[in-house]
Parts: C-alpha cells; structure tokens; sequence
C-alpha cells in the first residue's frame, strides 16, 4: 500500500497556505515588474546593421576572450544577476571578455544567411578585437549554436583562434534523445520557410516549452508560489521569466540552411558542410578546445555534444561534464564555479594562465 | 467532479478561500492558469482526505479516485475543464480528451469536404476561374490542416491517459523509502510521472510523423492564404506580400553590398 501521510489539518492549512500565497503574489510580481537583467557594465565598441559588439568593463585586462551566443533567445542569461553571471566570473578570472549581440532581426534580415553570420558577423568582430589589441589569435567562447558557429569559424580560420570553448554545444544532431531533431524530423524546411518571413520567437519558445510541458507551463509557477516570501528567490525566477519570454526573430534564410544542414542532415558531424563553397574541415580545429556539456541537458544531450570528441584532431581536446540542466550551468548558484572554474582549471592544466 | 460538486460534498468551499479572483495578470501570464490547475488537484486530493475515516485508507482513496478518472476520460470531453490538473498543459483550450469527440470533428470534416467537393464540381468559367480554384484550395488546406491537429492531439489524449494509469500504478507500487507527506508533494511526484510519459509519447516515430504533418499543413494553409490575400490587394492596388518579400530582397542585398564596401574601404585605410 502506499505511503500516503496525510493529516486532515495540514491539508486544510496546506490548501488555505496556498491561498494566501497566491494573493500575496499579487504584490510580489507587481514589484518585479521592473527587475533587471545584465548587471555587468560593458561599452559597445563596433556595431554592424543592429548588431553589436560589446566589451565588458572591469581591470585588469588579461586575455580577450569572445562570448558567441545562439540566435534562437538573447545572451542575457550569460550575466543575468550579480551572483549569476559568467561574465562576472571571467572578469573576476581576469579575462578581457567580449560578447556578440546578435540584436533582434527584423524583416529585412530574412535573407541574412550561414555565411553572413559566420563569415560575415563573426569574422568582422574577430578582426577589430585582434587589431585592437594587436593579437594575432583569440580566445573564443561559444554557447549551444552559438558554440555552434564558433565550431565552423574556427575550422575556416584557425589562424585566429587561440583556444576554442564550447558550451552546451550542439554537434552531433542524430543522438538517440535529441527530442529537437526527433520533432523537426518530419518537418518540410523549405515548406515552413516559404510561408513566413523570419521564424518568429514565439513560435520556437513554444517548441523548447513543449519538450517539458508540465514542469515549464505548470509546476515551475507553483514552485515560484511556494518561495515567494523569498524576494531574492523571487526576482531570481522574474529575471529568467524575463529572458524565456523575449525571444527575438531568427532570420529567415540561416534558420533554414541550420534547419536543414544540421538538424536534418547532420552534416557538419558527418564531415560534409560547406558554407559560402568552403568546406568546414574540424580536423583543422588543432588549437586547444574545451568542451563543457550538461549531464541533464534536454535540449542538448550530453551524446550531441561529445560527438565534436569525433571529429577534431583529439590531442588537444578536453571535454568536462557539468550537473544541471542547459541553462541551469549558467544561472544555478553552482554556476559560479562551474563553467568559469573548469576554464580556470583547464588553462592551468595548458599551462597557461589567463 | 467538478470543483462545485466535490466542495459541496466535503463542507469544505473552495471558492469561498479561492485567491484567483483578485489575482492579477502580472507580468507571467502563464501563472494563472497554472495555479487554476493546482488549486484543482489541492481541491481534489483535499476532498478525499478530509472524506476519510479513521479506519480508511487515503493512498487506496487516491488510487481508486485516479482511476476512476481514467475511466471517465472517454465520455468526460464536457465535463473535462481545460485547468483540470491532470490536462496536458499544451493543449489546454484545444482539448480533444475523449473519443466521441475526435469522432464528432471527424464527421465535420468529411461533411465539409464533401461540400467542398460538391462545389469544385461547379464549372468554373471565365475571369472568375482563378479566384474559385484558389478559394477551394484555401478551403481544402484548411481541412487538412485541420485534419492533421487532430491527429496530433490523438497522442495528447493517450499521453493523458497513460500518466494517470502510470499515477495510480506508481502510488500503489510506492516502497517503503518513500513518504509523501504533503500534497504538494504528492504533485511533484504527478508532475515526474506525467513528464515521463509525455517523453516517451513525444519520442515515439508516430509523434515526430504527425508533429512534421502537422506543421507542414499548417505552411501550406498559410500559403494559400497568403496567396488569396495577394490576389485580393493586388486587385485593389496595394503593397502584397511578394512585392513586400521583393523589396527585403534587395534591402538584404543592398545591405550585404554595404558591407563589403565597408569592409573593403576598412583593408584600404589600413594598407
């Protein structure tokens, strides 16, 4: 039989605590209405069309390392609060850190391809960080597609990169629990494409929510309820609330080519993608990488991201897996001394420091 | 049950103590409608427990009580609330719970494509040709986009199913080690258990068939009406929607040329 304790007056208390909880909120979300994300002061040094290229304030200035993000929600979760931050952890590390925002694409972006982010985007920011500092290579840091991309710029111009750091990195995309690829499977690219200008955000928030529908829709709230005397925890929860929520447009044109090369044809783990006609070679990926996946991770299996163990020249590769979830690395209170502390560590173990 | 029913028979009235009235919208929209879908599963749990004798036995009550709403589940479509806690978050308004009801939209469907049908029969002359076939086209892309959401719900219902099968068989097979002391915790263990099977049924071939199915009706549907739609402004004289893609184009590519020449000028400054 099972093991059901319940006392008739601490369900009643229960059922009447939760009430008053729920009136509470009321007042609590009205307060967090108005929460802040990205603590961290930065400058934007270049921008290109409404994309812009930010370096982080904070002395002293060790190594540049660039943050590339994914398209598909803003990097704000990298320094969501004071406490929360990987920018504040590798400032704090004494890195020159520098990150890519990618702004939010409008209509007239639709076109923007693979290779205008790759080539383009990518390469143009490289260029003012090396030339500003006189570096010859960079460190370059990328987050899931943004590790993504960072995979295919550095194998098309090893000659700038100095290490390369992928996080919760999408590579190998025909994995056994890769729910994303097993749902867009069956999905006509050039069909959904055509009939749309850009793929709005909304629309991809709601494929990520589907994946866990009763934690993300409902218990995650409840949850929420149940801690709202803690303001901290609360303002905590509104910030990633905030950032879920505001999921800019990917342009129309690099949402299909990522669509259909990598998802449907898994065609940089299987060696065959070419962006702009050059072949994105990983066995030129000989500088030192760091790869760091989620042993939790949903949306990106940890078996998605140890397939870049396959295809890069495997001397200098290291991979570190991290507990939590896909975000959860970033913004759980561990996050401090995971994603940064293994960077740390990792350098150490180079030899090189920061 | 509904909530009305199951307060009335355990003296204990939910809607007297309901909080959610004077709840705002806030800044989460989806908080309400979850915590409408746990004061539901407070609501019911309460009221076995608050049932029970001294001699009775709660977790057989539960078991018993899941089960019967397992049973229900065919029949229960109008008696099923979309904030009932055990309703699959996704489809809350779009709910398709029982059989009857996915017959019932079948038989809609036939009997507009049959109507459909009957009037593409009509002989179609003359300038008016082209708006009659595009107007049918929309109107088959509509059924059959139709079609394939029902499909996919099919597997929502069965998801619902199984979790409460899954409920009743976890909690009867609970070993000692376990203590489910709260109803919240009883909830999380609900959650755990329905997010499994959710998994299971979302990773099944048949799911990722019908899912791409059912998007790619939804594209085709939304061409012909984008096409419609053009034909009707491009009668009256106004911007379409290919004149609309046209000039993004060629912003896009006056853009990308930009970018080259700054670039260039960049590598000309610098030699």
């Amino acid at each position: 039989m099972p093991r059901l304790n319940f006392s008739k007056e601490l369900v009643m208390r229960e059922v009447a605590d939760f009430q008053s909880r729920l009136l509470a909120s009321s007042e609590v979300r009205h307060k967090l209405r108005d929460v802040s994300l990205c603590p961290t002061p930065r400058s934007s040094i270049a921008s290109l069309e409404s994309i812009t290229l930010y370096r982080y304030l904070g002395e002293p200035r060790g190594e540049p390392i660039l943050i590339i993000y994914a398209l598909v929600n803003r990097p704000d979760m990298i320094d969501l609060e004071i406490g929360r931050s990987l920018v504040e952890s590798l400032l704090a590390r004494g890195f020159d850190v520098y990150l890519i925002d990618w702004g939010y694409p409008s209509d007239s972006d639709y076109s923007l391809s693979l290779d205008d982010y790759v080539g383009g985007y990518i390469d143009y920011f490289v260029d003012i960080i090396r030339d500003s500092l006189g570096s010859e290579k960079i460190n370059i840091l990328g987050v899931c597609q943004g590790g993504t991309f960072s995979v295919c710029y550095a194998a098309l111009n090893p000659e700038k990169v100095k290490r390369l750091i992928t996080t919760i990195t999408p590579i190998d995309f025909d994995t056994q629990f890769d729910s994303i690829s097993h749902l867009f499977r069956n999905v006509d690219i050039n069909l959904l494409m055509d009939a749309h200008i850009n793929m709005h955000g909304d629309f991809l928030n709601a494929i990520f929510l589907s994946l866990k529908p009763y934690r993300l829709l409902q218990q995650k709230y409840i949850h929420f309820l149940e801690n709202i005397d803690d303001f901290d925890a609360s303002a905590t929860f509104s910030r990633m609330e905030k950032w879920i929520f505001d999921s800019p447009s990917v342009a129309a044109k690099v949402f299909q080519e990522f669509s259909l090369e990598f998802y449907q044809k898994n065609s940089l783990f299987l060696g065959n993608l070419v962006i702009n006609g050059y072949k994105v070679d990983t066995q030129k990926l000989t500088m030192p990488i760091l790869n760091i996946y989620a042993a939790n991770d949903h949306l990106v299996p940890p078996a998605s991201s140890q397939g870049l163990r396959s295809i890069v020249p495997t001397q200098n590769y290291t991979e570190r897996e991290v507990p939590g979830g896909h975000i959860g690395i970033y913004v759980s209170t561990q996050a401090k001394i995971a994603v940064a502390g293994i960077l740390a560590e990792w350098l150490a173990e180079l030899g090189e420091g920061s | 049950m509904s909530s009305k029913d199951s307060s009335a028979a355990s003296g204990w009235n939910m809607s007297e103590h309901s909080a959610l009235l004077n709840v705002g919208d806030g800044a989460f929209f989806p908080i309400n409608r979850a915590a409408l879908g746990y004061q539901a599963f407070l609501e019911s749990m309460s009221e076995i427990v608050l049932r029970q004798g001294l001699e009775d036995d709660i977790g057989q009550s539960i078991i018993d009580f899941i089960d019967k709403l397992r049973e229900q589940l065919p029949a229960g479509v109008k008696d099923c609330h979309p904030s009932n806690w055990y309703v699959n978050p996704i489809y809350p308004a779009l709910l398709v719970l029982s059989e009857s009801n996915l017959k019932e939209l079948n038989d809609i469907q036939l009997a507009t494509e049959a109507w459909v049908e009957k009037g593409s029969s009509i002989p179609v002359v003359g300038p008016q040709r082209e708006w009659q076939t595009t107007f049918l086209s929309v109107q088959h892309d509509h059924i059959q986009c139709h079609k394939a959401i029902v499909v996919l719900c099919r597997h929502y219902y069965s998801a619902t199913e199984e979790a409460l099968r899954c409920f009743s068989l976890a909690l009867a097979g609970m070993d000692d080690n376990r203590k489910i002391n709260t109803l919240a915790q009883l909830y999380d263990f609900w959650i755990g258990i329905a997010e499994g099977v959710y998994n299971t049924t979302l990773m099944r071939d048949s799911f990722s068939r019908d899912f791409g199915d059912a998007v790619n009706a939804l594209s085709k549907y939304k061409k012909s009406v984008t096409k419609i739609s053009d034909m009707i402004l491009g009668a009256m004289d106004l911007p379409d929607i290919k004149m609309i893609k046209n000039l993004l184009s060629k912003q896009g590519d006056l853009e990308s040329q930009l970018r080259d020449l700054r670039l260039e000028l960049t590598n000309l400054r610098d030699k």
